[in-house]
């Protein structure tokens, strides 16, 4: 587990994730703030809250995270497999254990990849603008709904608890994103594939299909890390990902098992 | 002329062959195709919402000028099906030995210009397949509400293109569309023949990317001008060019041509100098 661990956490591939999905917050953030900066006095520029959410909520962050969770450590499966290593792997541990150990890798890699991407965007827009302060500002006021988590939080330490939930949400999302892609990698051992198939779960899931099909609606993927959060919502998302996760693991298991058996 | 079509036909027939067999090409068509399911589906209900009655033109025209309402991501997953061009398989080697090097080009932009056809087509039936039983019969341009109640609707069929017919509607925005992806096709070719192929792909991925990523209303009007994705439907176009949409369109088209003719010129440099290796990439094991 630590060499997984170690190989996940020094690999450049990790870092390129990291820095992929900080670029992308940029995207709302940078442009906002150099026009504010040219336009703006101090008082009413955007606060760090905004311009640290502006991207999540506004920008494209919320379609590339499945694309650059997969690339923090996942993508290494394809690896393993072209190598051959990973038959040997299994021939000196286990099914269960190579799974167990290459899941949590990928796992703790794509959620730190992502959710430090964003801590340091955080910490970086909290330095360059105003922390969110709707008393002395307020113009920083951010018009959540008031049944929200997010109503209640927003006055606590600059939004400090707002910053915290989404950075866990998408670091436990991302993790599960991860554990899709090594699903998806172990029966189609292609990189690009398997970076993608999780983004193109996503996309499905998030454009409706279960209700044109079905006729059930089901959250939204993005629910951890969007607006309009309250406790059930997200205890249904919590749902969703713990279904998803769990069936990327059965999938990932049988892959495994199939090709330790007859590869 | 009939042993060159000859040639050709075959070198092009092989290509695709090997093309639909690729996991990347049936992933991500499977994708796709669910993608057009699930925008024909949400377009089913925005006519029945609305009560709209709408002709067969109208549809495909919104279908059309909008790129199947995911631009973007059907973009991104048609690059990814079209990411190794020329197919690195051995068999090209075998192709080379009997035609030629212009031959062998001339084929590989002809299965360039085919995919993005046959996608738009493919894509086209299945939502207009979808949509066939919303459709009332009849010629020219509706998209009207037949519920008195519906004070507000967006505006689907823009002023600017109820002026000209549904059939010239729908070949201009068939040709901005196939011009996007040939051009993104024929840019992944070039840098695969230069012996980049990973670059093509790269730059294609970044326009993609910051086209979603970035708020272009922050920027100025000239750099928002010149993204790329901008031009690639009718719907982006006069979003661009408010009140000078048709005059537009025209001027883009001939901007796609020379910079396709460049691409081409380029790629007959290439072919005609480099020393030509296949080695398989997205081989499944």
């Amino acid at each position: 587990m630590r060499k997984e661990l170690k190989r996940a956490f020094t690999s450049p591939m990790f870092f390129l994730s990291a820095l992929v999905f900080f670029l992308t917050l940029q995207g709302y953030a940078l442009p906002v703030y150099l026009d504010n900066l040219a336009h703006e006095p101090l008082k009413f520029r955007e606060s760090a809250l905004t311009l640290s959410l502006g991207g999540i909520f506004f920008g494209g962050a919320i379609l590339l995270q499945p694309f650059c969770s997969p690339t923090a450590h996942a993508v290494s499966q394809v690896d393993d497999l072209r190598s051959g290593i990973m038959r040997w792997s299994v021939l000196r541990s286990s099914v269960g254990s190579y799974v167990t150990r290459k899941a949590l890798a990928s796992f703790w890699a794509a959620a730190a990849a992502i959710g430090g991407a964003f801590a340091v965007h955080v910490i970086v827009w909290n330095l360059l603008a105003l922390p969110y302060d709707p008393i002395a500002y307020p113009n920083h006021e951010v018009p959540f709904r008031e049944d929200t988590l997010f109503f209640a939080w927003a006055p606590l330490a600059h939004a400090l608890p707002i910053y915290l939930h989404i950075m866990l949400g998408l670091a436990f999302s991302a993790g599960v994103w991860s554990i899709t892609a090594l699903a998806s990698a172990v029966w189609v051992p292609d990189k690009l594939l398997a970076v993608t198939i999780p983004a193109c779960v996503y996309q499905l899931w998030s454009g409706g299909l279960s209700y044109y099909l079905f006729g059930v609606r089901l959250i939204s993927p993005a629910t951890l890390f969007n607006d309009g959060q309250t406790m059930d919502r997200v205890g249904e998302a919590l749902l969703a990902y713990g279904v998803l996760l769990s069936l990327s693991l059965i999938v990932y298991y049988a892959g495994i098992k199939r090709r330790a058996c007859y590869a | 002329m009939r042993k060159y079509l000859r040639s050709i036909r075959a070198l092009v027939r092989g290509q695709i062959s090997d093309w639909v067999h690729s996991p990347r090409t049936v992933i991500m068509i499977l994708i796709i195709i669910i993608l057009a399911y699930i925008n024909g589906k949400s377009f089913e209900k925005t006519l029945a919402d609305y009560s709209l009655t709408s002709h067969a033109g109208d549809a495909l025209y919104i279908y059309l000028s909008r790129a199947f309402g995911n631009l973007l991501m059907i973009s991104a997953y048609f690059l990814i099906m079209m990411s190794e061009i020329p197919r690195r398989i051995p068999a090209q080697l075998s192709m080379l030995m009997r035609t030629t090097r212009l031959k062998w080009l001339h084929a590989q932009i002809l299965f360039c210009a085919l995919i993005p056809l046959l996608m738009i087509g493919m894509l086209s039936l299945l939502s207009m397949a979808l949509t066939f039983p919303y459709l009332t019969p009849g010629s020219g341009w509706s998209m009207m509400s037949s519920d008195p109640g519906v004070l507000y609707m967006p505006e689907f069929i823009p002023e600017f293109i109820r002026a000209i017919s549904p059939l010239q509607a729908n070949l201009l925005a068939l040709a901005m569309l196939f011009a996007f992806w040939f051009t993104m096709v024929l840019v992944i070719l070039l840098f695969s023949l230069a012996g980049k192929p990973n670059v093509g792909l790269i730059i294609y991925v970044s326009i993609l990317m910051l086209a979603l990523t970035l708020t272009w209303e922050s920027f100025p009007p000239w750099l928002r001008a010149v993204i790329p994705t901008n031009y690639a439907t009718l719907a982006n176009i006069s979003a661009l060019f408010p009140g000078q949409e048709l005059s537009t369109v025209p001027i883009v088209l001939l901007i796609y041509a020379a910079v396709d003719a460049l691409l081409i010129g380029g790629m007959i440099l290439i072919v005609k100098r480099m020393d030509m290796q296949f080695t398989r990439k997205d081989m499944a094991v």
